[in-house]
């Protein structure tokens, strides 16, 4: 008789779970759906994509911008592009890379100074190390030892130490040869250069000082052929779609 | 009945329910990222195609790349939302004309793009899933460098299709409605249209010359 109870109470168990799982299938997918659309309601699909107030940035100089633009554009593919195909290959990819490590090991007092002003000392300390070890062991920073040992470079310029002291971005700049830009960005190139060991070294010799400014162009040209061009292969408006991208992409390094 | 027999039968009817749950419920469950995978890994290895390397078969490796990838795509939803509002205003025929030019024009950046990339790793890193929207995040990663790569997909019917790319933080999306609305409101559909024929005739051109 015990048994018999026993299998009664694991049928009604059983189907009361039975239906408690089925209910949890049905009716939860749809609660969520019509949470969602109830959410959309005010909105449409189109919305994902409007224009946010705080992302956007004026362009009160755009005739302006064009002409820049027009002749960045021009510099880039009539000259740096095809001198960075020819010296790509003629010169070793080893020789290539160490000019690269040695002029983004020299950006680093500019970054661990700017660490420091906004109050990253972690990160500031970790960048200071990176200095020493690729500047010593990396000979003078031709070697990125300190990358192999996954020490880590924080991106940091004057135009974000703005920013954190609430400076807002002003408008948009097209620079002649260092390209797109903001008021604010451009202000912190000021403080870029100050800060660079080369503007010491070159300041009294300002040929050599655009001599290096235009190498340091080219070898970094020469790891990304081609990809200004295919960029823009499909854009409609080369000018809106480099602004577009510029300011997605600031939003992007500020939002964090 | 004890209490410990109760839970027993509790998780056992439980086993046994899930278990006969009907396959297809747990298909359905092949979520944006795997759906994803299959098709990069379709376009890893065309790039990858020892018999279409070369300068010479450029063409004939971006029309296999295209096929591949835009199997995966929303492509009158890219075109929609790069459109903006406008599109509501459109007659059938015109959005269908303005999502086979907005495919050219894909072809000519994306597809040239992802081009490169053949000697590339990918690395998924995140996948976010919000009801019927996802966005599975990648990186492209090369010896020189990093670039980050995430996907939109929205789910149709268990498929999840892409409808947003964003490399090194831009969005395709965004970056086409900031270049059609001002010509919108400048030179309407019709300029639209005609500037996007010019711009897909240049690149033809190019490939000619």
């Amino acid at each position: 008789m015990r048994n018999v109870r026993l299998n009664r109470e694991f049928l009604v168990v059983f189907i009361l779970t039975g239906i408690l799982v089925f209910a949890a299938f049905l009716f939860v997918p749809q609660n969520c759906r019509a949470e969602t659309a109830l959410t959309n309601a005010h909105q449409d699909e189109f919305s994902e994509y409007d224009e946010k107030v705080e992302g956007s940035l004026d362009d009160p100089l755009e005739i302006f911008n064009r002409a820049i633009f027009t002749f960045n554009d021009r510099l880039h593919r009539w000259v740096v592009e095809p001198t960075a195909r020819g010296y790509r290959k003629v010169t070793p990819s080893m020789f290539r890379t160490g000019l690269l490590n040695f002029f983004n090991n020299l950006l680093e007092p500019t970054r661990i100074i700017n660490l420091l002003l906004q109050g990253r000392f972690k990160a500031a300390e970790e960048t200071f190390l990176r200095f020493l070890l690729n500047t010593t062991a990396g000979v003078g920073g031709l070697m990125d030892p300190a990358g192999f040992d996954g020490m880590k470079s924080h991106e940091r310029q004057f135009a974000s130490t703005l920013a954190t002291y609430g400076c807002g971005r002003g408008f948009y700049l097209v620079l002649p040869f260092f390209g797109p830009n903001d008021l604010r960005g451009t202000c912190g190139l000021a403080g870029d250069t100050l800060t660079s060991p080369l503007f010491y070294t070159l300041s009294h010799d300002p040929l050599a000082a655009v001599g290096v400014q235009a190498s340091n162009a080219i070898n970094r040209t020469s790891f990304q052929l081609g990809e200004y061009e295919k960029m823009l292969s499909g854009a409609i408006d080369p000018y809106v779609a480099v602004r577009d991208a510029y300011r997605q992409h600031q939003q992007k390094l500020l939002g964090r | 009945m004890s209490q410990r027999r109760f839970i027993a039968s509790i998780l056992c009817s439980c086993f046994l329910l899930l278990s006969l749950m009907p396959l297809n419920l747990l298909a359905a469950e092949v979520g944006p990222r795997q759906q994803l995978e299959i098709s990069i890994n379709r376009l890893l290895d065309v790039l990858r195609d020892e018999s279409l390397k070369g300068e010479e078969k450029k063409e004939l490796r971006r029309e296999h790349i295209a096929e591949v990838v835009f199997l995966q795509f929303d492509m009158r939803q890219m075109a929609k939302l790069s459109l903006g509002r406008d599109w509501n205003d459109l007659s059938e025929a015109e959005c269908r004309r303005f999502t086979e030019l907005f495919k050219a024009l894909l072809k000519e950046s994306y597809v040239a793009t992802i081009d490169g990339y053949a000697n590339e790793k990918i690395s998924y890193v995140k996948e976010i899933i919000n009801g019927s929207k996802a966005e599975v995040q990648t990186k492209v990663i090369s010896p020189s460098r990093e670039i980050p790569l995430s996907y939109k997909l929205l789910e149709d019917a268990g498929r999840w299709l892409v409808y947003d790319v964003i490399i090194e933080n831009v969005s395709l999306v965004r970056n086409y409605r900031s270049q059609f609305g001002p010509i919108m409101r400048k030179d309407g559909f019709t300029g639209l249209l005609a500037q996007m024929e010019k711009k897909i005739a240049q690149a033809g051109e190019k490939k000619d010359g």
